[in-house]
């Protein structure tokens, strides 16, 4: 008996071990098992269905019928119809979130398939969209456009219009047809019937010849605004699209002037001898924002647009430039190096209530608010020069672009699309380019010769 | 004090040998201990252990809940020795042949539901047979079926009873199921709250046990499975792009004909909407709305369970 004493003893206290343990391990392997009964969700709750938005949609976009006709100024309608559909395919493609078909490669269509759309044909081609119309030549010269948009898949209308031009304005047609799709589409409010300024660069690297240029918004009607004679930079067009204010480096100083397009004629908007830099509207066109450098320090300024006394709206140490208006005009983002390096700030319209939004590292530069407002773009120096967004309270910031250098954000009107001038590495050539908010689409804008910081314009009235 | 040459002192050296003494005899006990032969171990007799499947696709662990419902529609052993002789097999594949009593509740272009569990006899049967088969179970006077259309119905009974595991629960299921929809439980655990929460406390004799509850968020689970594979397609055609987009969450209830047409499509609401998705609100409203009409008739919709997806809230988001 006794020899089982110590024996017993020990396996006693470890039974007491086990004993104390075993709630433990109960417990740790009751753990992981889930109750029979639970429920993911009541029964009254909805269930989630998470689904893929497409990357691109096809578009088929048959020549416009011309139902009678007939030679205009702007060439025979039968062509007028082809060249519309054409550009509304261009445009479509040019957003980045279609995927257009034709007219090259479609069947012509009657005119009463423009009203009564063959559905299923479409649909065996693979559309999910289609946009059908014509164009007719009036008594009076001028032509009726009209555009029929309509859902494949869904087998329904989507939106008509028609517009009534000159043959010289056919262009513009188009591209208010696209903007109704587009819009009915995204969501999104148009800009394919806009015009972009920009600076258009020719020569070698050395001596390179900068002109003020415009366009419309796919580069078509493009004309050189200057001569190149004085090197012209900045440019940006006004709201109501009547002047143009740019940077002219004229006997080497630079200088802002506004650029009247409709009588050619230019005007000094400061007579200071000071370097003037970094233009800006208002939204209302009202006033204008400039930077000034004085014996070494750089501020921003406001002057009304007709003339007057500026304003100094900044006033520390160091450089402050790039001023640009939020859409209801009450405040201002721009750029500063007061902390030692670029960075952004915001301020009110006059100047107070000042602070700093961009924290993220690097230098950040050429601020550019969205004029739908919710967002300022901006040029991020970290090694590359990148194109970002972020929220006018700093947060949320979004690398749009990845190459060498790309600068000088410039907003669509909707503010849906961000464009910007790309620098090539190895041979210093410069482009515009134009990326949806995304950071998908990203695409180049076709120019006659090299260009650089372009300027959106609002959408034509 | 009296020391020694080693400097200890009487107490000391006492206490010394009375340490060493008993260091030897602990040694001692345990090398005794060790050469002890252990007790010998009583071990327990193998069980045989015959697997079914590696994993099983439900539970077949009996239920209380589910037995006392496989209970209540079996007739009395004693009573009826009949239904001992058929098979389940015939109740399986009902005929959509409309009769007087019996009105088959399958659509004959319903394809049968596939993501609901298994289907088993009592599952199968149209509802009026069940709740034909109730009634008759409950009766006394149903002792001896004369009729053939009630011998089948009462084999149903009868397997669900005889097989515990998936017959039993499939019977507990139908019951409870038909209670929950019906709203005519006998007990307090016949109500939807009791549905959603059945823990082993509710399983006292009563219809609603876990299976069904389970069940049903199951069939909720297989119809949304179901119309959002249809849907997408359409979704993905309609739905706006853009930044935040994917923050958007549109609700909307889709109210659904057996037959899995569409009856009517309802926006109930948007969270999620801010400054930069705002554009694409709308848009998406739409597309939900469209694409849930477009979509139908939804297929793989069990009619036999239509009452719990007639209508149906779902929450549309993009990824």
């Amino acid at each position: 008996m006794s020899k089982y004493i110590l024996p017993n003893f020990f396996s006693r206290i470890f039974a007491a071990a086990i004993i104390l343990l075993l709630p433990f391990g109960v417990a740790s392997a009751q753990t992981p098992a889930a109750p029979a009964t639970v429920q993911t969700a009541a029964d009254d709750e909805p269930e989630l269905v998470e689904f893929d938005t497409a990357k691109l949609r096809r578009i088929a976009v048959p020549a416009f019928v011309a139902p009678a006709p007939a030679d205009t100024p702007a060439g025979n309608s039968v062509n007028l119809g082809r060249q519309i559909a054409d550009v509304i395919a261009s445009d479509m493609r040019a957003s980045g979130l279609f995927e257009p078909v034709g007219p090259s490669g479609l069947r012509a269509i009657s005119l009463s398939e423009v009203t009564a759309p063959q559905y299923g044909y479409w649909k065996g081609r693979g559309a999910d969209q289609l946009i059908e119309g014509f164009v007719r030549v009036g008594g009076d010269g001028n032509l009726t456009v009209g555009c029929y948009l309509y859902d494949v898949n869904f087998t329904g209308e989507i939106t008509r219009l028609g517009f009534v031009v000159t043959p010289g304005e056919w262009r513009r047609a188009a591209h208010k047809c696209a903007d109704a799709f587009y819009s009915k589409v995204t969501g999104e409010k148009p800009f394919f019937d806009s015009r972009i300024a920009y600076i258009a660069e020719s020569g070698p690297k050395g001596k390179r010849v900068k002109r003020l240029a415009i366009m419309d918004s796919d580069g078509a009607n493009h004309k050189f605004i200057t001569s190149g004679q004085s090197t012209a930079l900045t440019p940006r067009y006004s709201p109501n699209y009547r002047s143009i204010l740019y940077l002219s480096y004229t006997d080497g100083n630079p200088r802002i002037y506004v650029y009247d397009i409709d009588s050619g004629r230019q005007r000094l908007i400061t007579q200071s001898r000071n370097p003037t830099f970094a233009p800006r509207w208002s939204p209302d066109g009202q006033m204008i924002l400039y930077s000034m450098a004085v014996a070494g320090n750089t501020d921003i300024y406001k002057i009304p647009v007709g003339g007057g006394t500026p304003v100094r709206l900044t006033s520390a140490p160091g450089i402050e430039v790039g001023g640009s208006f939020s859409p209801d005009g009450r405040q201002i983002v721009f750029e500063s190096d007061r902390s030692g390096s670029q960075q952004l700030y915001l301020m009110d319209s006059d100047g107070t209530n000042q602070r700093r939004i961009s924290f993220q590292g690097g230098r950040f530069a050429t601020p550019e608010w969205s004029p739908r407002g919710d967002l300022i773009a901006f040029t991020r120096i970290a090694g590359d020069f990148r194109v970002g967004t972020m929220r006018p309270d700093g947060s949320n910031l979004r690398l749009l672009t990845d190459s060498w250098q790309d600068e000088a954000p410039t907003w669509a009107p909707n503010g849906r699309v961000i464009q910007f001038f790309r620098t090539a590495k190895n041979n210093g050539k410069t482009g515009i380019w134009q990326v949806d908010l995304t950071g998908e689409n990203e695409r180049q804008l076709p120019t006659p010769v090299d260009g650089s910081d372009p300027a959106w314009g609002p959408v034509l009235p | 004090m009296n020391r020694n040459h080693i400097g200890m002192d009487r107490t000391e050296q006492s206490g010394l040998a009375a340490a060493v003494i008993i260091h030897l005899a602990l040694a001692a006990a345990l090398w005794l201990g060790m050469r002890t032969v252990p007790e010998p171990v009583i071990k327990p007799e193998a069980i045989s252990v015959s697997l079914i499947g590696e994993i099983a696709p439900v539970s077949t662990a009996p239920n209380a809940a589910v037995e006392a419902a496989a209970e209540a529609i079996q007739p009395a052993p004693s009573a009826d020795p009949a239904p001992k002789a058929s098979a389940p097999a015939p109740v399986l594949l009902p005929k959509p042949t409309p009769t007087v009593d019996v009105k088959p509740v399958s659509a004959p272009k319903v394809t049968p539901p596939k993501i609901i569990p298994p289907k088993t006899a009592a599952k199968t049967v149209p509802k009026t047979v069940l709740k034909k088969t109730e009634k008759l179970a409950k009766s006394e006077s149903v002792k001896k079926p004369a009729t053939t259309a009630k011998a089948p119905v009462k084999s149903t009974a009868k397997s669900a009873a005889k097989l515990p595991g998936k017959s039993a629960k499939s019977g507990g299921f139908g019951k409870g199921f038909e209670e929950r929809i019906a709203g005519v439980g006998g007990s307090a655990s016949a109500t939807p709250a009791a549905a959603k929460s059945p823990g082993p406390g509710t399983a006292s004799g009563t219809a609603t046990g876990t299976p069904a509850s389970k069940s049903g968020a199951e069939v909720r689970r297989s119809v949304t499975t179901a119309l959002a594979s249809q849907i997408r397609p359409f979704l993905q055609s309609c739905a706006p792009s853009g930044v935040d987009v994917d923050k958007i969450s549109t609700f909307i209830t889709v109210n659904l004909a057996s037959d899995g047409d569409v009856t009517s499509v309802a926006f109930d609401k948007q969270t999620g909407i801010n400054e930069s998705n705002r554009p694409q609100a709308d848009p998406l409203r739409q597309c939900a709305v469209k694409a849930a009409k477009q979509a139908a008739p939804y297929r793989g919709l069990d009619p036999e369970y239509h009452d719990l997806w007639r209508s149906h809230k779902l929450q549309l988001k993009a990824r």
